[in-house]
Protein backbone atom coordinates (compact mmCIF):
# COMPACT_ATOMS: atom_id res chain seq x y z
CA UNK A 1 0.00 0.00 0.00
CA UNK A 2 2.88 2.28 0.88
CA UNK A 3 4.45 1.68 -2.52
CA UNK A 4 1.13 2.17 -4.17
CA UNK A 5 0.74 5.67 -2.73
CA UNK A 6 4.37 6.46 -3.38
CA UNK A 7 3.84 5.77 -7.05
CA UNK A 8 0.43 7.33 -7.32
CA UNK A 9 1.10 10.72 -5.76
CA UNK A 10 3.54 12.15 -8.34
CA UNK A 11 1.30 11.08 -11.17
CA UNK A 12 -1.71 12.73 -9.54
CA UNK A 13 0.39 15.83 -8.97
CA UNK A 14 1.40 15.83 -12.63
CA UNK A 15 -2.19 15.62 -13.81
CA UNK A 16 -3.32 18.44 -11.57
CA UNK A 17 -0.44 20.57 -12.80
CA UNK A 18 -1.35 19.97 -16.41
CA UNK A 19 -5.02 20.57 -15.68
CA UNK A 20 -4.24 23.90 -14.11
CA UNK A 21 -3.35 25.10 -17.60
CA UNK A 22 -7.08 25.36 -18.25
CA UNK A 23 -7.64 28.57 -20.16
CA UNK A 24 -11.27 29.42 -19.66
CA UNK A 25 -12.44 33.02 -19.80
CA UNK A 26 -11.63 35.36 -16.94
CA UNK A 27 -14.48 37.28 -15.35
CA UNK A 28 -13.03 40.45 -16.92
CA UNK A 29 -13.22 38.89 -20.36
CA UNK A 30 -16.83 37.88 -19.83
CA UNK A 31 -17.64 41.34 -18.51
CA UNK A 32 -16.11 43.12 -21.48
CA UNK A 33 -17.98 40.87 -23.86
CA UNK A 34 -21.18 40.81 -21.85
CA UNK A 35 -23.14 43.41 -23.76
CA UNK A 36 -25.79 42.19 -26.11
CA UNK A 37 -27.23 44.41 -28.82
CA UNK A 38 -30.80 43.59 -29.67
CA UNK A 39 -32.89 45.27 -32.36
CA UNK A 40 -36.51 44.63 -33.22
CA UNK A 41 -38.74 46.34 -35.73
CA UNK A 42 -42.19 46.46 -37.25
CA UNK A 43 -41.83 44.57 -40.52
CA UNK A 44 -44.76 46.33 -42.16
CA UNK A 45 -43.39 49.81 -41.49
CA UNK A 46 -41.93 51.57 -44.51
CA UNK A 47 -38.63 53.05 -43.34
CA UNK A 48 -37.47 53.91 -46.84
CA UNK A 49 -40.12 56.56 -47.59
CA UNK A 50 -39.28 58.63 -44.49
CA UNK A 51 -36.89 61.54 -44.74
CA UNK A 52 -36.70 63.75 -41.63
CA UNK A 53 -35.92 62.74 -38.08
CA UNK A 54 -35.50 64.41 -34.71
CA UNK A 55 -33.70 63.11 -31.62
CA UNK A 56 -34.76 64.13 -28.13
CA UNK A 57 -31.54 65.46 -26.62
CA UNK A 58 -32.31 64.45 -23.04
CA UNK A 59 -31.58 60.89 -21.87
CA UNK A 60 -33.43 59.88 -18.74
CA UNK A 61 -31.99 57.30 -16.42
CA UNK A 62 -34.12 55.18 -14.19
CA UNK A 63 -33.59 53.00 -11.20
CA UNK A 64 -35.71 50.29 -9.75
CA UNK A 65 -35.43 49.90 -6.00
CA UNK A 66 -35.92 46.63 -4.14
CA UNK A 67 -39.67 47.21 -4.02
CA UNK A 68 -39.80 47.69 -7.78
CA UNK A 69 -40.41 51.41 -7.46
CA UNK A 70 -39.06 53.55 -10.27
CA UNK A 71 -37.08 56.71 -9.70
CA UNK A 72 -35.97 59.04 -12.46
CA UNK A 73 -32.84 61.06 -13.18
CA UNK A 74 -31.06 62.10 -16.35
CA UNK A 75 -27.63 61.86 -17.91
CA UNK A 76 -25.45 64.99 -17.97
CA UNK A 77 -25.91 67.06 -21.13
CA UNK A 78 -22.43 66.18 -22.39
CA UNK A 79 -22.91 62.42 -21.88
CA UNK A 80 -26.32 62.57 -23.51
CA UNK A 81 -24.82 64.49 -26.42
CA UNK A 82 -22.10 61.86 -26.91
CA UNK A 83 -24.79 59.22 -27.34
CA UNK A 84 -27.33 61.22 -29.35
CA UNK A 85 -24.56 62.46 -31.66
CA UNK A 86 -23.90 58.83 -32.59
CA UNK A 87 -27.62 58.30 -33.33
CA UNK A 88 -27.59 61.38 -35.57
CA UNK A 89 -24.41 60.25 -37.31
CA UNK A 90 -25.87 56.82 -38.08
CA UNK A 91 -29.21 58.21 -39.26
CA UNK A 92 -27.48 60.70 -41.55
CA UNK A 93 -25.29 57.95 -43.00
CA UNK A 94 -28.49 56.10 -43.86
CA UNK A 95 -29.80 58.99 -45.88
CA UNK A 96 -32.07 60.75 -43.37
CA UNK A 97 -31.97 64.46 -42.57
CA UNK A 98 -32.01 65.80 -39.05
CA UNK A 99 -34.45 68.46 -37.91
CA UNK A 100 -34.03 70.34 -34.64
CA UNK A 101 -36.11 72.76 -32.62
CA UNK A 102 -35.49 76.46 -32.92
CA UNK A 103 -35.89 78.96 -30.06
CA UNK A 104 -39.62 79.18 -30.76
CA UNK A 105 -40.01 75.41 -30.40
CA UNK A 106 -40.58 74.80 -34.09
CA UNK A 107 -39.02 71.86 -35.90
CA UNK A 108 -36.86 72.63 -38.89
CA UNK A 109 -33.37 72.69 -40.30
CA UNK A 110 -30.86 75.37 -41.10
CA UNK A 111 -30.34 76.08 -44.78
CA UNK A 112 -27.69 78.75 -45.12
CA UNK A 113 -28.98 81.67 -43.11
CA UNK A 114 -32.63 80.61 -43.14
CA UNK A 115 -34.34 78.18 -40.81
CA UNK A 116 -36.63 75.99 -42.92
CA UNK A 117 -39.63 74.75 -40.98
CA UNK A 118 -40.02 71.02 -41.30
CA UNK A 119 -41.69 68.50 -39.05
CA UNK A 120 -39.92 65.17 -38.56
CA UNK A 121 -41.23 61.90 -39.96
CA UNK A 122 -39.44 59.96 -37.27
CA UNK A 123 -38.86 60.72 -33.62
CA UNK A 124 -36.10 59.05 -31.62
CA UNK A 125 -35.87 58.72 -27.83
CA UNK A 126 -33.15 57.13 -25.74
CA UNK A 127 -33.36 55.97 -22.14
CA UNK A 128 -30.92 54.37 -19.74
CA UNK A 129 -32.20 51.75 -17.33
CA UNK A 130 -29.59 51.51 -14.61
CA UNK A 131 -28.87 49.80 -11.33
CA UNK A 132 -31.70 47.40 -11.69
CA UNK A 133 -31.47 45.47 -8.46
CA UNK A 134 -33.76 42.59 -9.15
CA UNK A 135 -35.02 40.55 -12.03
CA UNK A 136 -37.90 42.49 -13.46
CA UNK A 137 -40.01 42.02 -16.46
CA UNK A 138 -40.53 45.48 -17.78
CA UNK A 139 -43.34 46.04 -20.19
CA UNK A 140 -42.28 48.28 -23.02
CA UNK A 141 -43.55 51.78 -22.79
CA UNK A 142 -43.89 51.90 -19.00
CA UNK A 143 -41.58 54.90 -18.91
CA UNK A 144 -43.74 57.04 -21.15
CA UNK A 145 -45.90 58.33 -18.35
CA UNK A 146 -43.57 61.11 -17.27
CA UNK A 147 -44.48 63.83 -19.67
CA UNK A 148 -41.73 62.54 -21.93
CA UNK A 149 -43.92 63.57 -24.78
CA UNK A 150 -44.04 67.23 -23.91
CA UNK A 151 -40.97 67.85 -25.99
CA UNK A 152 -42.69 66.26 -28.94
CA UNK A 153 -45.57 68.75 -28.71
CA UNK A 154 -48.01 66.19 -27.40
CA UNK A 155 -49.38 68.43 -24.69
CA UNK A 156 -51.56 66.14 -22.69
CA UNK A 157 -51.66 62.63 -21.29
CA UNK A 158 -52.26 59.94 -22.31
CA UNK A 159 -50.15 59.42 -25.31
CA UNK A 160 -48.49 56.10 -25.14
CA UNK A 161 -46.53 53.99 -27.52
CA UNK A 162 -47.45 50.63 -28.87
CA UNK A 163 -45.42 48.04 -30.68
CA UNK A 164 -47.38 46.63 -33.60
CA UNK A 165 -47.02 42.95 -32.90
CA UNK A 166 -43.30 42.69 -32.56
CA UNK A 167 -42.26 43.31 -28.96
CA UNK A 168 -43.98 42.36 -25.74
CA UNK A 169 -41.63 42.40 -22.80
CA UNK A 170 -38.01 42.18 -21.84
CA UNK A 171 -36.34 41.21 -18.63
CA UNK A 172 -33.48 43.30 -17.29
CA UNK A 173 -31.03 42.12 -14.71
CA UNK A 174 -28.33 44.56 -15.74
CA UNK A 175 -28.41 48.07 -17.13
CA UNK A 176 -29.67 48.72 -20.61
CA UNK A 177 -29.68 51.59 -23.04
CA UNK A 178 -32.93 51.65 -24.97
CA UNK A 179 -33.31 53.59 -28.24
CA UNK A 180 -36.74 53.83 -29.83
CA UNK A 181 -37.83 55.19 -33.16
CA UNK A 182 -41.48 56.09 -33.61
CA UNK A 183 -43.74 57.64 -36.16
CA UNK A 184 -44.02 61.36 -35.45
CA UNK A 185 -47.73 61.99 -35.19
CA UNK A 186 -48.72 65.67 -35.21
CA UNK A 187 -52.23 66.75 -34.36
CA UNK A 188 -52.64 63.79 -32.05
CA UNK A 189 -55.83 63.48 -30.09
CA UNK A 190 -56.21 61.90 -26.67
CA UNK A 191 -56.95 58.57 -28.36
CA UNK A 192 -53.75 58.56 -30.37
CA UNK A 193 -51.28 55.80 -29.79
CA UNK A 194 -47.73 56.34 -30.96
CA UNK A 195 -46.52 53.46 -33.10
CA UNK A 196 -42.95 52.51 -32.25
CA UNK A 197 -41.37 51.20 -35.43
CA UNK A 198 -37.98 50.21 -34.17
CA UNK A 199 -36.37 49.42 -30.85
CA UNK A 200 -32.70 48.95 -30.08
CA UNK A 201 -31.33 47.75 -26.75
CA UNK A 202 -27.77 47.55 -25.47
CA UNK A 203 -28.02 45.16 -22.61
CA UNK A 204 -25.21 45.07 -20.04
CA UNK A 205 -24.17 48.68 -20.35
CA UNK A 206 -24.35 49.78 -16.75
CA UNK A 207 -21.99 47.39 -15.03
CA UNK A 208 -18.69 49.23 -15.34
CA UNK A 209 -16.93 52.57 -15.23
CA UNK A 210 -18.63 55.59 -16.78
CA UNK A 211 -16.09 56.01 -19.58
CA UNK A 212 -16.43 52.33 -20.50
CA UNK A 213 -20.19 52.69 -20.52
CA UNK A 214 -20.09 55.69 -22.83
CA UNK A 215 -17.77 53.83 -25.22
CA UNK A 216 -20.03 50.78 -25.09
CA UNK A 217 -23.01 53.05 -25.72
CA UNK A 218 -21.44 54.68 -28.78
CA UNK A 219 -20.26 51.36 -30.24
CA UNK A 220 -23.57 49.72 -29.38
CA UNK A 221 -25.64 52.41 -31.08
CA UNK A 222 -23.49 52.06 -34.18
CA UNK A 223 -24.01 48.28 -34.10
CA UNK A 224 -27.80 48.76 -33.73
CA UNK A 225 -27.90 50.58 -37.05
CA UNK A 226 -25.43 48.23 -38.72
CA UNK A 227 -27.64 45.23 -37.96
CA UNK A 228 -30.76 47.09 -39.16
CA UNK A 229 -30.19 47.44 -42.92
CA UNK A 230 -33.91 48.10 -43.53
CA UNK A 231 -33.45 51.56 -41.96
CA UNK A 232 -32.48 53.33 -45.15
CA UNK A 233 -34.03 56.42 -46.68
CA UNK A 234 -34.56 56.38 -50.44
CA UNK B 1 21.75 7.32 -19.45
CA UNK B 2 20.66 4.44 -17.26
CA UNK B 3 21.33 6.52 -14.17
CA UNK B 4 19.11 9.27 -15.54
CA UNK B 5 16.44 6.70 -16.22
CA UNK B 6 16.65 5.43 -12.66
CA UNK B 7 16.47 8.96 -11.25
CA UNK B 8 13.49 9.62 -13.48
CA UNK B 9 11.75 6.52 -12.20
CA UNK B 10 12.37 7.51 -8.61
CA UNK B 11 11.10 10.99 -9.32
CA UNK B 12 8.01 9.59 -10.90
CA UNK B 13 7.58 7.34 -7.92
CA UNK B 14 8.09 4.15 -9.78
CA UNK B 15 10.34 1.77 -7.95
CA UNK B 16 12.16 -0.97 -9.75
CA UNK B 17 10.52 -4.24 -9.08
CA UNK B 18 11.42 -7.82 -9.80
CA UNK B 19 7.88 -9.03 -10.27
CA UNK B 20 6.75 -10.13 -13.66
CA UNK B 21 4.49 -7.83 -15.58
CA UNK B 22 1.14 -7.88 -17.21
CA UNK B 23 -0.05 -11.43 -16.84
CA UNK B 24 -2.93 -13.36 -15.24
CA UNK B 25 -3.56 -12.31 -11.67
CA UNK B 26 -1.88 -8.95 -12.11
CA UNK B 27 -3.81 -5.89 -11.06
CA UNK B 28 -2.84 -2.37 -11.86
CA UNK B 29 -4.06 1.14 -11.61
CA UNK B 30 -3.35 4.08 -13.87
CA UNK B 31 -3.71 7.83 -13.63
CA UNK B 32 -3.46 9.81 -16.84
CA UNK B 33 -3.59 13.20 -18.38
CA UNK B 34 -5.88 13.46 -21.38
CA UNK B 35 -6.14 15.84 -24.30
CA UNK B 36 -9.52 15.72 -26.03
CA UNK B 37 -10.40 16.83 -29.55
CA UNK B 38 -14.05 17.48 -30.43
CA UNK B 39 -15.20 15.71 -33.59
CA UNK B 40 -18.35 15.35 -35.67
CA UNK B 41 -21.25 17.73 -34.91
CA UNK B 42 -19.80 18.58 -31.48
CA UNK B 43 -16.92 20.23 -33.33
CA UNK B 44 -18.90 21.76 -36.18
CA UNK B 45 -21.92 23.01 -34.20
CA UNK B 46 -20.78 23.70 -30.67
CA UNK B 47 -17.11 23.63 -29.61
CA UNK B 48 -14.23 23.03 -31.98
CA UNK B 49 -11.37 23.90 -29.66
CA UNK B 50 -9.18 21.09 -28.31
CA UNK B 51 -9.45 20.58 -24.56
CA UNK B 52 -6.24 20.40 -22.51
CA UNK B 53 -8.26 19.94 -19.38
CA UNK B 54 -8.85 16.25 -18.85
CA UNK B 55 -7.70 13.18 -17.07
CA UNK B 56 -8.61 9.70 -15.96
CA UNK B 57 -8.12 7.19 -13.19
CA UNK B 58 -8.66 3.51 -13.82
CA UNK B 59 -8.06 0.08 -12.40
CA UNK B 60 -7.65 -3.15 -14.37
CA UNK B 61 -7.31 -6.78 -13.36
CA UNK B 62 -5.91 -9.50 -15.64
CA UNK B 63 -8.37 -12.38 -15.75
CA UNK B 64 -6.16 -14.17 -18.28
CA UNK B 65 -2.72 -13.59 -19.76
CA UNK B 66 -4.16 -11.43 -22.51
CA UNK B 67 -7.39 -10.15 -21.04
CA UNK B 68 -8.28 -7.58 -18.37
CA UNK B 69 -11.47 -6.18 -16.89
CA UNK B 70 -11.66 -2.85 -15.11
CA UNK B 71 -13.35 0.41 -14.30
CA UNK B 72 -12.46 3.97 -15.16
CA UNK B 73 -13.44 7.48 -14.15
CA UNK B 74 -12.49 10.35 -16.39
CA UNK B 75 -13.25 13.98 -17.04
CA UNK B 76 -12.86 16.49 -19.82
CA UNK B 77 -13.71 20.16 -19.91
CA UNK B 78 -14.18 22.00 -23.19
CA UNK B 79 -14.49 25.71 -23.69
CA UNK B 80 -14.79 28.05 -26.64
CA UNK B 81 -15.59 31.71 -27.06
CA UNK B 82 -17.66 32.38 -30.17
CA UNK B 83 -16.57 35.85 -31.32
CA UNK B 84 -19.13 38.62 -31.41
CA UNK B 85 -21.49 38.21 -34.33
CA UNK B 86 -25.03 39.03 -35.39
CA UNK B 87 -27.81 36.46 -35.29
CA UNK B 88 -30.99 37.17 -37.27
CA UNK B 89 -34.36 37.01 -35.52
CA UNK B 90 -37.79 37.02 -37.07
CA UNK B 91 -38.34 40.73 -36.34
CA UNK B 92 -34.79 41.89 -35.80
CA UNK B 93 -31.32 40.80 -34.84
CA UNK B 94 -29.07 40.12 -31.85
CA UNK B 95 -25.38 40.89 -31.70
CA UNK B 96 -23.45 39.10 -28.96
CA UNK B 97 -20.46 37.05 -27.90
CA UNK B 98 -21.21 33.49 -26.82
CA UNK B 99 -19.25 31.49 -24.29
CA UNK B 100 -19.70 27.74 -24.55
CA UNK B 101 -18.64 25.13 -22.03
CA UNK B 102 -18.94 21.36 -21.97
CA UNK B 103 -17.97 19.09 -19.12
CA UNK B 104 -17.93 15.37 -19.67
CA UNK B 105 -17.67 12.92 -16.77
CA UNK B 106 -17.78 9.26 -17.88
CA UNK B 107 -17.85 6.23 -15.60
CA UNK B 108 -17.10 3.05 -17.56
CA UNK B 109 -16.56 -0.67 -17.30
CA UNK B 110 -13.48 -1.72 -19.27
CA UNK B 111 -12.37 -4.79 -21.19
CA UNK B 112 -8.96 -5.01 -22.88
CA UNK B 113 -7.04 -7.51 -24.92
CA UNK B 114 -3.21 -7.44 -24.81
CA UNK B 115 -1.01 -8.42 -27.71
CA UNK B 116 2.40 -10.05 -27.54
CA UNK B 117 4.29 -11.92 -24.88
CA UNK B 118 3.74 -10.98 -21.23
CA UNK B 119 7.54 -10.64 -20.85
CA UNK B 120 7.63 -7.83 -23.38
CA UNK B 121 8.32 -4.35 -22.08
CA UNK B 122 5.82 -2.91 -24.54
CA UNK B 123 2.33 -4.43 -24.42
CA UNK B 124 -0.01 -3.03 -27.06
CA UNK B 125 -3.67 -3.45 -26.32
CA UNK B 126 -7.10 -2.75 -27.71
CA UNK B 127 -10.35 -2.58 -25.83
CA UNK B 128 -13.57 -0.83 -25.07
CA UNK B 129 -15.13 1.10 -22.23
CA UNK B 130 -18.88 1.15 -21.84
CA UNK B 131 -20.88 3.07 -19.29
CA UNK B 132 -22.65 6.26 -18.32
CA UNK B 133 -21.56 9.83 -18.88
CA UNK B 134 -22.71 12.91 -17.05
CA UNK B 135 -22.67 15.65 -19.65
CA UNK B 136 -23.12 19.31 -18.84
CA UNK B 137 -23.23 22.03 -21.47
CA UNK B 138 -23.48 25.73 -20.75
CA UNK B 139 -23.92 28.64 -23.14
CA UNK B 140 -23.39 32.09 -21.64
CA UNK B 141 -24.68 35.26 -23.26
CA UNK B 142 -24.23 38.38 -21.19
CA UNK B 143 -25.47 37.29 -17.77
CA UNK B 144 -27.78 34.63 -19.17
CA UNK B 145 -26.61 31.05 -18.77
CA UNK B 146 -28.34 28.26 -20.65
CA UNK B 147 -27.38 25.06 -18.86
CA UNK B 148 -28.15 21.48 -19.79
CA UNK B 149 -27.10 18.62 -17.56
CA UNK B 150 -27.96 14.96 -18.15
CA UNK B 151 -26.79 11.37 -18.10
CA UNK B 152 -26.18 9.52 -21.32
CA UNK B 153 -24.68 6.32 -22.62
CA UNK B 154 -21.01 6.27 -23.61
CA UNK B 155 -18.92 3.74 -25.54
CA UNK B 156 -15.19 4.26 -25.93
CA UNK B 157 -13.17 2.01 -28.20
CA UNK B 158 -9.50 2.48 -27.47
CA UNK B 159 -6.07 1.31 -28.52
CA UNK B 160 -2.84 1.84 -26.64
CA UNK B 161 0.20 0.35 -25.02
CA UNK B 162 1.67 -0.31 -21.61
CA UNK B 163 5.40 0.44 -21.59
CA UNK B 164 7.20 -0.93 -18.53
CA UNK B 165 9.95 1.06 -16.86
CA UNK B 166 12.13 -2.04 -17.20
CA UNK B 167 11.97 -5.66 -18.15
CA UNK B 168 10.96 -6.71 -14.63
CA UNK B 169 9.08 -3.60 -13.60
CA UNK B 170 5.40 -3.72 -12.83
CA UNK B 171 5.06 0.03 -13.39
CA UNK B 172 5.39 2.11 -16.46
CA UNK B 173 3.86 4.49 -18.90
CA UNK B 174 0.44 4.09 -20.47
CA UNK B 175 -0.34 5.69 -23.82
CA UNK B 176 -3.64 5.40 -25.69
CA UNK B 177 -6.04 6.83 -28.21
CA UNK B 178 -9.72 6.71 -27.26
CA UNK B 179 -12.75 7.53 -29.30
CA UNK B 180 -15.58 8.70 -27.05
CA UNK B 181 -19.03 8.15 -28.49
CA UNK B 182 -21.94 9.41 -26.41
CA UNK B 183 -25.68 9.62 -26.98
CA UNK B 184 -25.82 13.27 -25.86
CA UNK B 185 -27.81 15.17 -28.49
CA UNK B 186 -28.67 18.74 -27.48
CA UNK B 187 -27.60 22.20 -28.72
CA UNK B 188 -27.50 21.02 -32.36
CA UNK B 189 -25.09 18.27 -31.39
CA UNK B 190 -26.05 14.79 -32.45
CA UNK B 191 -24.29 12.05 -30.47
CA UNK B 192 -21.54 14.14 -28.94
CA UNK B 193 -18.13 12.64 -29.79
CA UNK B 194 -14.50 13.42 -29.11
CA UNK B 195 -11.11 11.84 -29.61
CA UNK B 196 -8.96 11.48 -26.51
CA UNK B 197 -5.20 11.17 -26.28
CA UNK B 198 -4.14 9.57 -23.02
CA UNK B 199 -0.70 9.65 -21.39
CA UNK B 200 -0.15 8.45 -17.86
CA UNK B 201 1.51 6.18 -15.36
CA UNK B 202 0.43 2.64 -14.50
CA UNK B 203 1.50 0.83 -11.37
CA UNK B 204 1.05 -2.72 -10.17
CA UNK B 205 -1.10 -3.27 -7.13
CA UNK B 206 -1.12 -6.14 -4.67
CA UNK B 207 1.88 -8.14 -5.77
Amino acid sequence: MRYFLFRLLPAVFLIFTLNSCYNGPSSDEIYNESDVILTQYNKSYDFSSQKYFAVYDKIYTTQLDAKGKISKDSLSDSDAKTLTDQIVKDMVSKGYKQVVKDVNGNFGYQDGSTFVLQEPDLGINALLLSNVTQVNTVVWGWWYDWGYWGWWDYPYYPYYPYYPGYVSSFSYTVGALVVEMFEYTPNATSDTKIAVSWTGVIRGIDTGAKSTNLAKGVNGISQMFTQSPYIQSM
Amino acid sequence: MKRIAIILMVVLGASLSTFSQVTEGFGFGAVSYEVNIPTSSFSSNYISKTSFYGGSAEGRYMIADHLSLGVSFSWAKFYEEIPRQTYQLNNGAVNATLFRFTRSFPIKALAHYYFGDSENIVRPYAGIGIGAVNMRTETDVSDFAFIDNRWNFIATPEAGALIGFGKYSNSGVILALKYNFTTYSENNISNLQYLGIQAGIFFGVGQ
